[in-house]
């Protein structure tokens, strides 16, 4: 395994009661890539996210940037959120919230650019109880990757956006890697999003994973061993 | 006319005005904080299971004040614990805690030797029997801590709103949970004085009830909060003094007479 990888697990293994969610899975995201996890419901995806994260208990070993942990920042949109939209705050005051330590010179110019990469900076004054599901969504986007952060985590976050919206969150994440060397992992459902963005990818499947390289991955016997049946994806190749 | 020439000359009212808007100031925090966590059960349930607190001050004849706060940081401890030790639901393990702690309260104090005190004046509370040690301490612990809660406000904030978020910020957030059960079990016993153990919960939610419907930022919560305590804590004293009515139920009346107002401006807006 590569020593200076951004992330590195070794025999992660996730258990919930006694139910094994993630089984003994060792694997390696090199810095400034893209990652995708993709795998049926139910297969871990995002419990292998909570883990990196440390949001919920595990065994094994993770390593994320060397262990250097104390400048490591992170962005990171999750599935579900708990966010109770009855309590008055605009998206400028959310976003505001996660960049405290800064001045307030540094969180507007911060926020805006965020609002702008997103195509959405008609909304910072509005009530986040006023927001569509997908506006609402690109709102915590934009609170994800407004501090520049050194690795951004994305569980199915373009779920409830609008075609035209995907693509430009396509575009966010190659220039935060490109300009910015943002490690990228995200979660998706969308296989045909393999070959546009991914330089890796993860495969969780209920008893089986795999993690390399994109173009590696989209091979039907992987395809047909994760969902146990043939699916069509469209080749941009072809 | 008659209550202002009153509050100039009569002691006991500036005390009772001054710890009752002090109080109300620290409610205004905590309250917006109860809020978005959704405790506001907690409140309830801390007041009346610190009976258990009171009753054991009166049986080991120390001061049931002390004994009270002690009891409730005890019973904020537990909830604290269990939530995160075990899969009983906050208001399962609330409702547990606080029959408990009722019910062994009223059985030491039906068990208490001689003289009983007055159960009444615990579950309705009176502000205008708060006497100079309860004026400095009330004034002291909610200046302090509204200090700290204005110092921290935006990290509090995050860990009550969105506490996923502040983990990654690397924000402590199980300690400022803790304190934050502490902070708010010493305040309630503060306010069980002045308001009683039933009514206590209703003056630490209702004025930020109250702004959430009217405000559209966090900002003009907390300054309609601060306006909403100042106008029910005052107008529910001057009603309780001028028609000799007792004075913590006319401080949630006027508060219930807001809430019905607001709903009403919500409604036709």
């Amino acid at each position: 395994m590569n020593n200076s990888s951004a992330i590195q697990s070794k025999n992660l293994t996730v258990e919930f009661d006694t139910k094994v969610i993630i089984s003994d899975l060792t694997l390696s995201i090199p810095y400034r890539s893209i990652t995708v996890i993709i795998g049926p419901n139910g297969s871990g995806k995002s419990t292998l996210l909570k883990a990196l994260l440390g949001l919920v208990p595990y065994s094994g070993s993770i390593t994320l940037f060397e262990g250097d942990m104390l400048n490591l920042n992170i962005g990171y949109v999750p599935q579900h959120t708990e966010f109770d939209r009855t309590i008055p705050m605009t998206v400028f005051d959310l976003l505001r919230l996660s960049l405290y330590q800064k001045s307030p010179k540094n969180q507007l110019q911060s926020i805006t650019e965020a609002l702008k990469e997103l195509d959405i900076e008609d909304l910072a004054q509005k009530p986040l109880r006023e927001l569509s599901g997908g506006q609402f969504q690109r709102v915590l986007i934009a609170r994800a990757i407004q501090d520049e952060p050194k690795l951004l985590i994305l569980d199915e976050a373009s779920a409830g956006i609008d075609y035209v919206g995907v693509k430009g969150l396509h575009e966010v994440l190659k220039h935060l890697k490109e300009i910015h060397n943002t490690t990228i992992l995200m979660v998706s459902h969308e296989i045909n999003i393999i070959p546009e963005i991914a330089d890796r990818v993860i495969c969780l499947g209920h008893g089986y994973s795999y993690c390399g390289e994109a173009t590696n991955a989209l091979t039907q016997e992987h395809i047909i061993r994760l969902f146990s049946e043939k699916v069509k994806w469209h080749d941009h190749h072809s | 006319m008659d209550f202002i020439q009153a509050v100039i000359q009569y002691e006991f009212l500036q005390r009772a005005i001054i710890s009752g808007v002090c109080l109300g100031m620290l409610y205004v925090w905590l309250g917006l904080f109860t809020y978005m966590k959704k405790m506001s059960f907690y409140a309830d349930g801390i007041a009346h299971a610190s009976l258990l607190g009171f009753a054991l001050g009166w049986y080991f004849k120390q001061s049931d004040f002390l004994t009270s706060i002690l009891s409730a940081i005890i019973f904020g401890c537990l909830v604290y614990i269990l939530e995160r030790r075990t899969r009983i639901g906050n208001d399962t393990l609330i409702s547990i805690l606080f029959t408990g702690g009722m019910a062994l309260g009223i059985m030491v104090l039906y068990l208490l030797p001689g003289y009983k005190p007055d159960l009444l004046a615990y579950l309705f509370g009176n502000i205008l029997t708060i006497t100079q040690i309860d004026y400095i301490g009330i004034s002291l612990f909610s200046i302090v801590t509204i200090a700290l809660g204005i110092w921290h406000r935006d990290k509090l904030t995050l860990v009550f709103y969105d506490p996923i978020e502040a983990k990654l910020k690397k924000i402590n957030v199980e300690i400022y949970e803790f304190l934050f059960y502490i902070v708010l079990s010493v305040s309630i016993i503060l306010g069980v004085r002045l308001m009683g153990v039933v009514l206590i919960s209703a003056m630490l939610i209702l004025p930020t009830f109250i702004s959430m419907l009217l405000c559209s930022n966090l900002k003009q919560v907390i300054i309609s909060s601060s306006i909403i305590i100042l106008l029910i804590v005052t107008i529910g004293i001057y009603i309780s003094y001028s028609l000799n009515l007792p004075t913590g139920p006319s401080v949630v009346i006027v508060g219930l007479v807001l809430v019905l107002l607001s709903l009403v401006k919500q409604k036709l807006s």
